[in-house]
């Protein structure tokens, strides 16, 4: 890795760095993604100012920008290498991908098309609305959120047939998400969205989901095993006392110390990732899990006692 | 001379759309690629290039479906090896885009075949960099991925074994 660093370091300095300032930086990546480690805001800016703000660019030395960038970098996601291997050796026609995955299927069709290929259940509607009622064993990644990434962190095996259950209207869009990160085994969705399995007196199953208030509440009456799914630099950057630092990103990882018997509080930064984490929980036999609606800005505005220093007992190793 | 940003929020992923004098270039195309055909078609511009800044690690992108629906040329930078028909760009090797030129810098580190892809004006005036993942706003590209592709890649192979018995 310092040798590529360092590659870099000569390709910036000699090839970026002696262009005019006033040359505008058209970056593939902005904020948020797992391509970089604290990408600012903006999709672009003049090479100047990116001279002056930017500590990549600032570094003095070599040795200085290797230890910088080398920094305090997450492992990247499962599906990295396999994308990469993708791009190299080329994939379908998104066409092809469509037409096997816009597949509307009845209530009846989506059990039996489920039980007889072992398709993963990808519920992509809002997490709040699938907490309320959802197809057993089903689990939750919703659109309205950094759906592709948490697919292509999560679901470990490309080539896994997936049937869809969506807002109506959305099946296509979900669809196209998932071939983003080569996820191209859609082999149906629910037609008519969920409303129709109920409808169909099908068996639900309900993630309860409560106010930071109440959890405050809980906290304060009795003994309870919270878990924070944030990044590990999240949590170490500030969180509750009592909580453990279990990233969503590690899951499987950490799956294994889990109690089935016991109840476990899930929160994130704002609803999205604990949804995620309570629905595989969930779908892996532990039955009660209490979703935190609105995570830890919500929890913010609750008296419970944060701390903005890291716990090295409780944090896990990653 | 038009040059879009065609950001996706999602992947955090920038796209961009450049055109000049009825010729056009897509830079990193994502998957669906109907949104840069019609695009093109819309101006009733050819697209001449799909400029690929790297191998892509955080998403698939559309450069052969783009190359076969649009009957563009796939470039890479130096280094870069295909499984499908494309063009290696040398170190400097420079493209036209109606008035435009394009010149591939190649800019490893991120990974061994990243490139800066320069766009010059029309009037010969350095205009923009397309820096693909080898510097970002803020920050550079992670320089451990073309590393540990090394050690994933034998779990890739294994998959595919399994997936084939």
């Amino acid at each position: 890795m310092e040798d590529l660093a360092g590659m870099l370091y000569d390709s910036l300095s000699e090839k970026i760095k002696p262009l005019a300032d006033d040359v505008i930086v058209y970056p593939a990546h902005g904020a948020g993604s797992a391509c970089g480690k604290s990408m600012s805001k903006e999709t672009f800016d003049t090479l100047g100012h990116q001279k002056q703000v930017n500590y990549a660019l600032k570094a003095q030395t070599k040795e200085q920008f290797i230890k910088e960038v080398t920094d305090g970098i997450m492992p990247p996601p499962q599906y990295f290498a396999k994308n990469a291997a993708m791009n190299k050796g080329g994939v379908d026609s998104i066409d092809d991908v469509y037409e096997k995955g816009l597949n509307a299927l009845t209530p009846q069709a989506f059990e039996n098309t489920a039980n007889q290929t072992g398709a993963i259940l990808l519920d992509t509607r809002d997490p709040q609305l699938f907490a309320k009622g959802f197809i057993p064993n089903s689990i939750n990644i919703g659109l309205n959120g950094q759906f592709a990434p948490w697919v292509g962190a999560l679901i470990t095996d490309l080539q896994q047939p997936i049937l869809l259950i969506t807002d109506e209207g959305k099946e296509q869009e979900s669809i196209t998400r998932l071939t983003r990160v080569g996820y191209d085994h859609t082999i149906g969705y629910l037609d008519g969205g969920f409303e129709r399995w109920t409808d169909a007196g099908k068996e639900i199953d309900t993630i309860e989901t409560i106010s930071a208030e109440t959890f405050e509440l809980a906290v304060q009456d009795n003994e309870i095993i919270a878990l924070d799914v944030r990044k590990p630099g999240e949590y170490e950057s500030e969180h509750l006392e009592f909580t453990l630092s279990r990233p969503l990103d590690f899951i499987d990882d950490w799956m294994g110390e889990i109690d089935p018997e016991a109840t476990y509080y899930i929160h994130c930064a704002g609803g999205y990732r604990s949804m995620i984490a309570a629905s595989i929980l969930k779908s892996r036999g532990v039955e009660n899990v209490i979703d935190v609606a609105g995570g830890y800005g919500a929890i913010k505005n609750t008296g419970l006692k944060r701390t903005d220093f890291a716990c090295p007992s409780k944090a896990m190793k990653v | 001379m038009k040059i879009e940003q065609i950001y996706t929020g999602c992947l955090a992923e920038a796209a961009y759309y450049i055109e000049s004098n009825g010729e056009a270039a897509i830079i990193d195309p994502l998957r669906e690629v109907g949104t840069y055909l019609k695009k093109a078609e819309k101006a009733g511009a050819t697209i001449k290039y799909i400029f690929e800044t790297h191998f892509h690690a955080d998403f698939v992108s559309g450069h052969v479906d783009l190359a076969e629906k649009s009957g563009a040329k796939i470039i890479y930078g130096p280094t870069a090896k295909t499984e499908f028909e494309s063009h290696i760009a040398k170190d400097r090797e420079q493209f036209k885009i109606g008035n435009l030129t394009i010149t591939a810098l190649h800019t490893p580190g991120h990974t061994l075949e990243s490139t800066t892809y320069l766009l010059t004006d029309e009037n010969g005036k350095d205009h923009c960099i397309f820096s693909g993942d080898t510097l970002f706003i803020g920050d550079v590209g992670r320089p451990d991925l073309a590393q540990k592709r090394k050690f994933n890649h034998g779990r890739f192979s294994r998959n595919a074994l399994r997936f084939l018995e």
